[in-house]
């Protein structure tokens, strides 16, 4: 910070001070008041709505919802195969780059591995985990899973493990928080990239993938 | 954006004139509206929800220099930077100087109001710097050169023929040549267009929907995807984000996101809901570099220290203006500054300055509507009545309507005087309007004529005349 803006800061703070009867606010977070950090540590969940307890049907019917299609798959030696099928009953035929936790695969030779170059057309990425409560999957960044895979490819396929269900988005954020580092971004997306910002009506593939398919896997992914 | 909001009166009746405008915000009465009640009607909680959020915003205000204190710690944890903006001004200044110190030449922008508050983009243009908006309907109004006209859907107010009009000419220069007018093909128009312009964007900023105290993340909620592609791609990452938006933990931002998407969109989660912080993290194959984050104040302490403090739960859902009808017949451009509708009243004065937008508090029916539908629970009706005494007490109203309300007042102090003169007037109506049983016509009722007729009065009775009635008919009876 610059001291112009160390300037602003102890303006708005002690704005905030005044504004809320305070003689003086903290200068820094070693003084938050303990009602504040236990409230911090807390980790209180709100009220949640009731989603039943079939969490998998109830996470396929919110994804077909938003348009995501789902099959299930046997094993992870069925993803390749299952990638290909998918390409060519969709006519998508072009590069593809998939995460590098997914280069241990057996990938077609020219299929690209690590972060989205902008020109693959189709990218495999496997989650941290997906929402029964919103049909969302839940992807974390890293350095076997960068995040412009999520966003730059017109298709995305998403390998998913039944084991990865949560019920509700709190418990998806809660798997995120027991990561560290903390990523440095983690994505809920929840159907293809949509606008309504023409006359109030939905098109499908405003800027990310204009398709998300889902293969389900038994059990838990590979650690 | 300068503030035109004294204008509304003029711009509210030329509105009213606008048949594209009618066409285009028929729509938000098709979309918003309908949807928001089909997806909070599977959510039998949400009354439950919706108190728990506002007592949770309640707590963040009263402890809001702690939990900013507790985020900004959290971002530099990250490796993030954390800046302070009292004004909208300094907000504008610390852009501009990471942009130049980033030695960039293009910023890719996502959606951001608290941007649209201080002009960014002009500041930017200023310094020779390209601004490009991301969000389709930000695109849109930036190609036409307008404000946005409503909070989530910026482009609301323009059809579909306006956009390929737009996009004709402005996309000539990409060697797009053909006006295209299917809403398909302007979208993947557009997407061609900005594609290109997110590879080469040096900045990308946005604003960001909630700060979590507790992780140094922010929330981002697009449909798109291009708060993503602006918050990804580029090497420096800027969010510009008013100080109420804070919270304490992950669960608390989760609770408010189950209302901000059934509230804007009727949908149960939006798109692309997005938690980051800080820079790139150690081999990491993308993101960006340097993560900058702007804490702006702009009034929102005045509003905390005064009586507008309910206003700061606010979370930009949109709902209110969904609902208003007055925001529904003028559009939200009437209003002359960032924010419309009912939030846009209540706002717009505590930001500009009531003496700026000393009509806004009355453009409104008071018909509650608003209020019924907000998520956090905030009583707009309630905060625009204390901008209404204000002006009042500044004596920043009409002439007019100074003169007709003190005359009013000395008549309606005076109960005698004031129903005989009622009673007189009503039997008069109802005796010249027996006939046709309305008026197309009527001195000093222009305002309401023109438009519509006034019913006659039916039996020349008034309601004390039919209360005396009635209460003396009791009295008999018992």
């Amino acid at each position: 910070m610059t001291s112009g803006e160390l300037a602003a800061r102890e303006r708005v703070l002690g704005r905030i001070s005044a504004a809320l009867g305070r003689e003086r606010s903290i200068a820094s977070v070693d003084q938050l008041p303990a009602d504040v950090s236990d409230r911090i540590s807390r980790h209180q969940r709100h009220t949640l709505p009731t989603i039943g307890d079939d969490l998998v049907g109830r996470l396929i019917t919110q994804m077909e919802a938003v348009l995501m299609s789902v099959v299930r798959l046997q094993s992870r030696s069925d993803v390749v195969e299952a990638v290909r099928f998918y390409c060519a009953s969709e006519g998508i035929d072009g590069p593809m780059t998939v995460s590098p936790a997914l280069a241990d695969l057996d990938w077609p030779a020219e299929t690209g591995v690590g972060a989205a170059s902008g020109v693959e057309l189709t990218s495999v990425t496997p989650c941290l985990a997906a929402v029964a409560e919103t049909g969302s999957v839940a992807l974390a960044s890293h350095a076997a899973t960068p995040a412009t895979l999520n966003f730059l490819p017109d298709n995305h396929i998403i390998v998913l493990y039944e084991n990865q269900v949560v019920a509700h988005v709190d418990d998806a954020l809660a798997k995120m928080r027991d990561l560290d580092p903390l990523p440095r971004a983690l994505n809920f997306v929840t159907g293809p990239s949509r606008t309504g910002d023409i006359e109030q009506t939905i098109e499908i593939g405003a800027h990310g993938p204009r398709r998300m398919h889902v293969l389900l896997l038994p059990g838990d992914p590979p650690v | 954006m300068k503030p035109e909001s004294l204008a509304f009166s003029a711009n509210a009746s030329r509105a009213l004139l606008d048949e594209d405008l009618k066409a285009a915000l028929s729509h938000v009465k098709t979309g918003f509206v309908g949807k928001r009640l089909e997806a909070i009607s599977v959510v039998p909680e949400w009354q439950q929800i919706r108190e728990e959020a506002a007592a949770l915003k309640n707590h963040v205000l009263d402890n809001l220099d702690h939990y900013l204190v507790a985020y900004e710690a959290s971002v530099q944890r990250n490796g993030g930077h954390v800046h302070w903006a009292s004004d909208g001004d300094e907000l504008a200044r610390v852009v501009v100087d990471i942009c130049t110190q980033a030695g960039a030449r293009t910023v890719a922008k996502g959606k951001t109001m608290v941007g649209e508050e201080a002009d960014v983009n002009g500041a930017l243009e200023a310094a020779g710097i390209e601004p490009i908006e991301t969000d389709l309907g930000e695109y849109i109004i930036q190609l036409a050169k307008e404000p946005p006209s409503h909070i989530i859907a910026p482009a609301v107010h323009k059809t579909k023929e306006q956009v390929a009009d737009l996009f004709h000419e402005h996309h000539q220069q990409y060697g797009l040549t053909e006006r295209l007018i299917d809403r398909g093909a302007l979208v993947n128009e557009a997407r061609t267009v900005l594609r290109e312009k997110f590879r080469v964007a040096d900045v990308g900023i946005t604003g960001a929907n909630f700060l979590i105290a507790e992780t140094g993340q922010h929330v981002l909620v697009t449909n798109e995807g291009n708060g993503d592609l602006t918050s990804n791609l580029p090497r420096v990452q800027i969010v510009v984000v008013g100080i109420e938006k804070v919270v304490p933990t992950l669960e608390d931002a989760s609770s408010l996101l189950r209302l901000l998407a059934r509230s804007a969109t009727g949908q149960h989660f939006s798109n692309y809901t997005s938690l980051m912080s800080g820079p790139k993290r150690e081999g990491d194959l993308d993101g960006p570099d340097a993560f900058h984050v702007v804490l702006v104040d702009n009034k929102r302490t005045e509003m905390l220290a005064g009586d507008l403090k309910e206003m700061l739960r606010c979370i930009r859902c949109g709902a209110c203006m969904n609902h208003c009808p007055v925001y529904g017949s003028v559009g939200g451009h009437a209003y002359g500054w960032v924010y419309p509708g009912p939030m846009g009243s209540v706002v717009t004065p505590a930001i500009i300055g009531v003496e700026k937008a000393k009509d806004l508090p009355h453009a409104c029916t008071l018909n509650g509507r608003c209020a019924e539908v907000c998520p956090m629970s905030i009583p707009l009706p309630k905060l625009l009545r204390r901008h209404r005494q204000t002006t009042f007490e500044r004596g920043l109203q009409s002439a007019n309507a100074r003169y007709g309300l003190g005359l009013w007042a000395w008549a309606a102090s005076r109960p005698k005087l004031y129903r005989g003169l009622t009673r007189m007037s009503v039997s008069l109506l109802s005796r010249l309007g027996r006939r046709r049983g309305h008026f197309r016509r009527l001195p000093f009722a222009g305002g309401w004529t023109q438009a519509r007729d006034l019913p006659a009065p039916q039996g020349g009775s008034t309601f004390m005349s039919l209360y005396a009635q009635q209460r003396s008919a009791e009295e008999a009876g018992q």
